[in-house]
């Protein structure tokens, strides 16, 4: 079965961190596949990350020749048959439809993808996203994870002509979605609204004749705003209830570029002159 | 442009704050992209082409280089009314309250909104300047990444090939001034370019360019609304110089002389107040 892990751009990043952090802790496992098109996110051209000691960036040994890293990188793990995109900048506003249709489902199609795991955070302030309002309903677990099982092409239709029942009362809309995913007993979530990004990834997912596809996990992490990197450490623990083939990670390993994240950059100085124009 | 302390409205935190230009947070329908136009102008016989933004503009003083506009790369969005933003819309940034001047959309017979820019190409000797206006306010960054592809993608097939590609922009994520090739990356983590630069890069390294040049100069402050410090200024003009060969001696003074009146490079040059 081969698998893909989809870091959606979202609170803290803590999707991107954790993906850096199987990367680069596996750095001997995974290679670089291919720069993958970036037309709809917000441009980056960056260099090669690595981990600290490293000669050079293992991720990339198969490539010498590359120097730069783009917005969209997709990786794969031969022994594990799992590939893994990282997603480097934001989706431009208004442009998600076309960056799943355009840029996500061709991968798909290309690696005869059979499992996608959606990787997902949000905070407190996340409207979009529902959750129980009372901690206590909380009971600690700040994961969640959603299956979509698609047995078969029938399945795919059956989900949507089900799910999409959008009646006059405005407010089955937030709602129509719990039936699309079945959540585990102990997640914090248990339904995804239809004002979450990963709502668009399933609808044109299951619209887009996927022969291979079998199966969308949708796992998240509640986390605070803020210093995100200890999140990131906590939803790798989690993820290989999400992702079979993913085994616990021991030793993380997070690659030099992490160094500048966290108010480490150094004080501007062209401002020093004034501020005003 | 000026940010006025007393603005009422919150400055944007990220440059992702942009403008919205479409509703379709609840569609599932596909966002048309913009046009591009590029002019028929034949462009073979030029060896150099510059690609930057406006923020450059004083490096290329047009009479001392006897530079002249030789076209226009126009490009177009059409925004459908069922996707348009309301106008009654309440924006965290309210653009056309605060910046009349900046944001002005027209419609079309259909009523469609249609966002349009306009960049140059000019050119001296044997070299071309591709320079666009970029604007954090108005304009998205789906913008720079159409107009990158289709410009690298004309000049592949319609350019001189040998044409050796020099890219010049900024970036907020270095602290001094970074030359790149295609062969050699001299930015180290977590420094990394966005904005047209980025996407031209972008086209640069993914079409596999053979020859071109990267020049990123440290920056402060949104896109489009950059500054720069006056030693960055007399070094890029420096490597500017010796990039396009310009022999010269009055280049320097020149440049430093627009850079002043453009008001790009010292904060405080106009005092306090305005």
């Amino acid at each position: 079965m081969t698998v893909l892990v989809i870091p959606l751009v979202s609170t803290g990043n803590v999707p991107q961190l954790s993906t850096d952090l199987i990367l680069h802790t596996l750095s001997n496992e995974f290679q670089f596949v291919q720069a993958v098109d970036s037309t709809f996110v917000h441009p980056f051209v960056g260099p090669l990350d690595y981990v600290f000691g490293q000669d050079d960036p293992e991720l990339y040994k198969n490539v010498p020749h590359k120097q730069y890293s783009t917005g969209l990188e997709l990786f794969h793990n031969e022994s594990k048959d799992l590939y893994v995109l990282q997603q480097r900048s934001p989706v431009i506003q208004g442009y998600l439809n076309n960056f799943i249709k355009r840029s996500i489902v061709p991968l798909l199609n290309k690696y005869g993808i059979d499992e996608v795991v959606i990787v997902d955070s949000y905070g407190a302030l996340d409207e979009d996203v529902l959750v129980p309002s009372s901690i206590a309903t909380r009971n600690g677990n700040p994961f969640s994870l959603g299956v979509i099982d698609l047995n078969s092409i029938g399945d795919m239709s059956r989900v949507f002509d089900t799910s999409l029942n959008l009646g006059e009362n405005s407010n089955q809309t937030s709602n129509i979605a719990s039936t699309l995913f079945t959540f585990t007993e102990q997640s914090l979530q248990q339904e995804i609204s239809t004002r979450q990004e990963v709502f668009k990834f399933v609808y044109h997912l299951l619209n887009s004749q996927l022969n291979s596809l079998k199966t969308i996990k949708y796992c998240s992490l509640f986390v605070h705003e803020g210093d995100n990197s200890y999140d990131a450490s906590v939803l790798c623990e989690y993820l290989p209830q999400a992702i079979d083939k993913l085994n616990k990670l021991e030793n993380l390993q997070a690659p030099v570029s992490w160094k500048g994240v966290y108010g480490q950059n150094p004080i501007r100085t062209a401002f020093d002159e004034g501020i005003y124009m | 442009m000026l940010f006025k302390q007393w603005n009422e409205f919150v400055a944007p935190r990220h440059e992702l704050d942009s403008p919205i230009i479409a509703r379709n947070d609840d569609s599932l329908q596909l966002l048309s992209l913009p046009e591009v136009h590029m002019p028929e102008t034949d462009l073979s016989k030029y060896k150099n082409v510059v690609l930057t933004t406006k923020i450059m503009d004083p490096l290329f003083p047009s009479k001392l280089l006897s530079a002249e506009k030789i076209a226009d790369i126009t490009t177009t969005l059409k925004i459908d009314e069922s996707q348009d933003v309301g106008e009654s819309e309440n924006h965290s940034w309210d653009y056309e309250e605060n910046f009349p001047n900046e944001v002005g959309f027209k419609r079309d017979s259909n009523n469609r909104r249609l966002l349009s820019f306009s960049s140059p190409i000019f050119a001296f000797k044997d070299t071309i300047i591709i320079m666009i206006e970029e604007n954090f306010i108005k304009m998205s960054a789906i913008f720079s990444n159409v107009i990158a592809e289709q410009v690298i993608n004309h000049l592949l097939i319609n350019g001189n090939p040998d044409l050796n590609f020099i890219a010049i922009g900024t970036s907020d994520r270095i602290l001094n001034i970074k030359k790149l090739t295609q062969d050699h990356c001299s930015l180290e983590p977590p420094e990394f370019v966005t904005g047209f630069i980025g996407s031209i890069l972008t086209q640069l390294i993914s079409k596999e360019v053979n020859v071109f040049t990267g020049i990123l100069a440290p920056s402060e402050g949104p896109i489009g609304f950059e500054k720069m410090t006056l030693d960055v200024i007399k070094e890029l003009i420096d490597i500017c110089q010796e990039l396009l060969d310009i022999k010269s001696t009055e280049y320097s003074v020149d440049c430093q002389r627009m850079w002043r009146l453009d008001g790009a490079a010292i904060g405080a040059q106009s005092g306090l107040y305005i």
